[in-house]
């Protein structure tokens, strides 16, 4: 069974369908989600099943975030993240964005040692090593901490 | 049409009849409206006789209640009309029954009962007899058209209230007044109303009607005359103005020195003046103050007054009687409100039971000894109309040591004294509004930081600042707190229009306002006239020391000094709502054009993945590729950053090479665009820079300064491969430091645009529809990024060649920059 990887991105046609490709090169199955709304519906329908989240920043709102908050969708991925770590808290998540990662708007990522990917930086063989790495290391700890209980 | 003259200007020297009248008749005026009170008329016989020494007629009276003005006339004498700022069918029926019925005029002025034209039809529709006093100032402060007006309503008018105003100090009730000047200074179409009055054949009078003035009334009544005297309607006044045959101490003008002499006013002025208020709270404590020593009364209150909803409210006393005093009253039902209806010195007897049933304080009652009462009236210096405080001074004598008279300019002196303080409290709240904008990049850091500021001018416990979102036009709050207290007030200000005076009201039930009553709600004005948005204030406190937390109301003082804020914030907020709207527009701007250039160094990624594919492609193109888009990339990564307002782009400064490792390059990469125009690339010569050593500079960063410079020195160059030529040299100069030339020989700069092309989005007005590309931001990059260094840069020749001339300070040779981002100039 093929691992699953959820991409949040409201991008369908010009760059993420290369990441996509590039996941899909490597073996994984990706399902594109373009709001916070569908995403977390598909969170709560697939829990369990995805491995991992690829987050874009700059995406539509929804209804779970409002406008206002979200400064019109340029920040959704920023207050998203912590919306999505409640639904599920052991799930890596990897975040992808077009903006440069020292814009002021992830000073809380950058304190709380969250990395911030650019697209201009990580190609989609990149990404998809990315993805392996991290997964890897995230079943690492998974079976250090239950060797540890 | 006749002329004639009002007594308003000579409202502190009221008891100067004789000379008033002297002034007047001297200037050529024919007739005298009165704001005179009827009490301080003396005698309507007396007063007609006085007037005929000085072949004056008596024209109307304004001051006053209607009730008194007809009795004050009595049976022998009938005013060519009686004006009046409101009407009802009780003053209709006044007017016309009774043994001595008289002609009323309505007279709409600025603020309510009769506001404008708009409220001044509605009447007229009720009563058709009614006549009409068109005051062409106030219509012209209410946007009404003083001329369409008199001509729609000609056959209502018995006399025109002539005078001139400026809206240099806005157009609210609280500052209006400051605006009325010599006629000829002003806004108001003062010609115009002139040639529709003979167009019409008005036969009636016409009164100059001048609110106050700046300087010495006689001097004002004269130069009146001479700007009448000048259209032909009064002859030429005579040079000399006649002399005062009592000398008078006193307050002339707010503008002028105070005339210190003898008397209780000057040791008042003494006392008051050289207080040294911070604020306006300080003064009314230093006034109350004032007055007990000068009166060697018990104790003095002062209150300030809403005209909103007649209420009053207690701001100062002294000494404090150390009991609980209700905060609010309404001043119908306070003695001291008598002073206000009736706008002037009453005297109360405290023992007499009746009165002592009608004072809304028994508790001060019990505990004072004093027997007596007197309730002074103190006007707004530029608006006798208006009466802003009022003292009540208790005291156990039978006379005062201070006479009514000498009460009367006292309050004069307190009015421009409170009036200084006011603008004193105004200008440093002003001051600190001006000063916040140099650390706030958002609106809502901005307006929050205006609340603080709010708060503490004028004591008030919330403010919510409010603007209009143009999409859906209804009133939001300023940043996106999710704050209870503003819920609903979207629609609730929409209601109020384009007002341009503060709005006091208890909030509607629908509108959550913390269960308080007051709020003051004062619109943030552009200088259209539009309303950008609303700054609401809920709960005046007291200060704790009157021993009452219930809320106060707002009263006259808060609201000009709350409008002088929120006039100074309105530049403001236009900026940065600009800037936070451009920011938006760029960061999605960049974000979109990110998606492509993503996409093809994906494409790119795969061609390198896949062998077969790769071989068929050389390595440097895909190289070239991936190049180029980095360059891109870090074009877009300056814009996303750079739409902040403060510090961004951080400079990571190293040893660098000019020529070597910054404008070779930069030449290099445009070489395939150079070949695409027709021109050979050796026509871009470059000196050898050899007295330039190496720099700590960001290396990306000047890189992409000669990458702008060459790229719009090729977009702008004439397409002729024999014109085209750029010329790029380098050299030290021992007082200077390092000098950079960059010269081409293309369409150049316009004379006067040579500070300009610096600026973001400025296109130079040569250029032509194909040759824009870009979004003007180049050579504003170019400034931030040299200026981040230390350095200059100038367009040191306009054409043949087009010369820039970069100076970088000498220390770069031994240290990076002091300065650790590439900035934005702040918002001015």
């Amino acid at each position: 069974m093929k691992t699953l990887i959820l991409f949040i991105d409201d991008d369908e046609t010009i760059a993420v369908p290369y990441y996509i490709k590039a996941l899909e090169m490597k073996g994984f199955e990706v399902k594109q989600c373009i709001t916070p709304d569908t995403a977390l519906e598909f969170v709560q329908k697939a829990k369990g099943k995805i491995k991992l989240i690829i987050l874009d920043v700059m995406i539509p709102h929804g209804k779970t975030l409002s406008s206002k908050e979200t400064n019109e969708g340029l920040i959704t991925g920023i207050l998203f993240y912590d919306k999505i770590l409640e639904f599920c808290p052991d799930i890596p998540i990897i975040i992808l964005t077009n903006i440069p990662s020292v814009d002021e708007k992830f000073k809380d990522f950058h304190d709380r040692n969250i990395p911030v990917h650019t697209k201009m930086k990580c190609k989609p063989f990149q990404l998809a090593n990315l993805v392996i790495s991290t997964l890897a290391s995230n079943n690492k700890n998974d079976l250090k901490s239950q060797s540890d209980n | 049409m006749k002329i004639g003259f009002h007594t308003i200007v000579w409202w502190p020297f009221k008891d100067e009849l004789d000379y008033i009248f002297e002034v007047i008749a001297a200037a050529g005026f024919k007739g005298v409206e009165f704001r005179h009170l009827p009490d301080q008329l003396g005698k309507i016989g007396s007063l007609l006789k006085l007037l005929d020494k000085y072949n004056l007629e008596l024209i109307g009276l304004s001051g006053g209640s209607l009730e008194e003005r007809k009795n004050f006339c009595e049976h022998s004498f009938r005013p060519k009309y009686l004006h009046t700022n409101e009407w009802s069918e009780e003053i209709a029926k006044l007017a016309t029954t009774g043994k001595n019925p008289f002609t009323i005029a309505l007279h709409p002025r600025i603020f309510k009962p009769v506001r404008g034209i708009k409220d001044a039809q509605e009447i007229f529709k009720k009563d058709p007899n009614l006549k009409f006093l068109p005051d062409i100032a106030h219509l012209t402060i209410t946007g009404d058209n003083p001329v369409e007006v008199i001509k729609t309503y000609k056959d209502r008018i018995v006399g025109v209230h002539f005078k001139d105003w400026t809206s240099e100090f806005g157009h609210s009730v609280h500052r209006y007044a400051r605006g009325f000047v010599e006629l000829g200074e002003g806004e108001v179409d003062l010609g115009g109303v002139l040639r529709t009055l003979r167009d019409i054949d008005y036969n009636g009078w016409l009164i100059v009607e001048q609110d106050w003035t700046r300087t010495d009334p006689a001097i004002s009544t004269f130069r009146a005359a001479k700007w009448l005297a000048g259209k032909g309607l009064l002859p030429a006044p005579p040079a000399k103005i006649p002399e005062r045959k009592q000398k008078r101490v006193g307050v002339n003008s707010i503008y002028e020195e105070y005339h210190l002499g003898g008397g209780a006013e000057a040791h008042f002025l003494e006392k008051v003046v050289s207080a040294g208020w911070q604020d306006v709270q300080s003064c009314y404590e230093s006034i109350a103050r004032a007055f007990v020593e000068l009166c060697s009364c018990e104790l003095v209150g002062l209150w300030t007054c809403s005209p909103a909803n007649k209420l009053m409210d207690l701001v100062a006393v002294y000494p404090d009687p150390d009991i609980h005093l209700k905060a609010v009253m309404d001043y119908q039902k306070s003695l001291s409100g008598e002073a206000i209806e009736q706008q002037r010195i009453v005297d109360f007897d405290l023992t007499d039971l009746k009165v002592r049933k009608q004072f809304a304080y028994p508790e001060l009652l019990t505990v004072l000894k004093s027997k007596k009462m007197v309730s002074v009236p103190i006007f707004n210096p530029w608006n006798p109309n208006h009466v802003r405080l009022v003292v009540s001074i208790f005291h156990s004598y039978d006379e005062m040591p201070v006479s009514n008279d000498e009460l009367f300019y006292l309050g004069v002196a307190v009015g421009h004294s409170t009036s200084l303080a006011l603008d004193e409290a105004g200008s440093t709240s002003v001051a600190k509004v001006n000063a916040l904008v140099g650390g706030k990049s958002s609106v809502r850091d901005f307006a929050e930081g205006l609340s603080d500021i709010i708060e503490k001018a004028i004591d008030c416990e919330e403010v919510n600042v409010l603007l209009r979102n143009p999409i859906d036009d209804k009133f939001e709050p300023a940043g996106y707190k999710d704050d209870e207290s503003v819920k609903g007030l979207e629609d609730y200000f929409s209601q109020f229009g384009n007002v341009r005076e503060t709005v006091i009201t208890p909030e509607g039930k629908n509108v959550a306002a913390n269960g308080k009553a007051m709020c003051m709600n004062t619109p943030l004005l552009r200088s259209n006239g539009e309303v950008l948005g609303w700054v609401r204030c809920c709960n005046k406190h007291t200060p704790r020391k009157l021993g009452t937390s219930e809320s106060f109301i707002f009263c006259d003082d808060d609201a000009a000094i709350l409008e002088a804020i929120a006039q100074a914030a309105v530049p403001h907020f236009e900026v940065l709502i600009a800037q936070e709207r451009r920011a938006k527009a760029l960061g999605r701007l960049t974000h979109e054009l990110k998606a492509p250039i993503v996409a093809i160094r994906g494409a790119v990624d795969f061609i390198e993945y896949n062998p077969e594919v790769k071989r068929l492609f050389e390595h440097d193109y895909l190289g070239d590729i991936l190049e180029w888009t980095d360059l891109v990339d870090e074009l877009l990564d300056n814009l996303d950053l750079l739409r902040h307002s403060l510090l961004k782009l951080p400079i990571k400064a190293k040893k660098t090479r000019l020529l070597a490792d910054v404008v070779s390059p930069a030449v290099k990469q445009l070489d395939p665009t150079v070949r695409r125009y027709g021109f050979a690339p050796s026509r871009i010569t470059r000196g050898r820079f050899e007295a330039v050593p190496p720099l700590y500079i960001d290396r990306k960063r000047f890189h992409q300064v000669f990458f702008n410079l060459l790229s719009n020195a090729i977009k702008y160059s004439y397409k002729d491969r024999n014109a085209f030529r750029i010329d790029i040299e380098g050299y030290f100069h021992a007082e200077t430091g390092f000098k950079i030339v960059f010269r081409d020989w293309g369409k150049g700069v316009a004379k006067g645009e040579e500070k300009a092309i610096f600026q973001e989005g400025f296109r130079g007005s040569g250029i032509t529809e194909e040759e824009v590309t870009g979004q003007g931001f180049g050579l504003w990059l170019v400034q931030q990024t040299v200026e981040s260094h230390g350095g200059t840069i100038k367009l040191t020749n306009n054409l043949y060649p087009t010369e820039f001339t970069i100076l970088l300070p000498k220390y770069l040779k031994f240290q990076a920059p002091k300065t650790q981002h590439i900035h934005r100039s702040n918002v001015s």
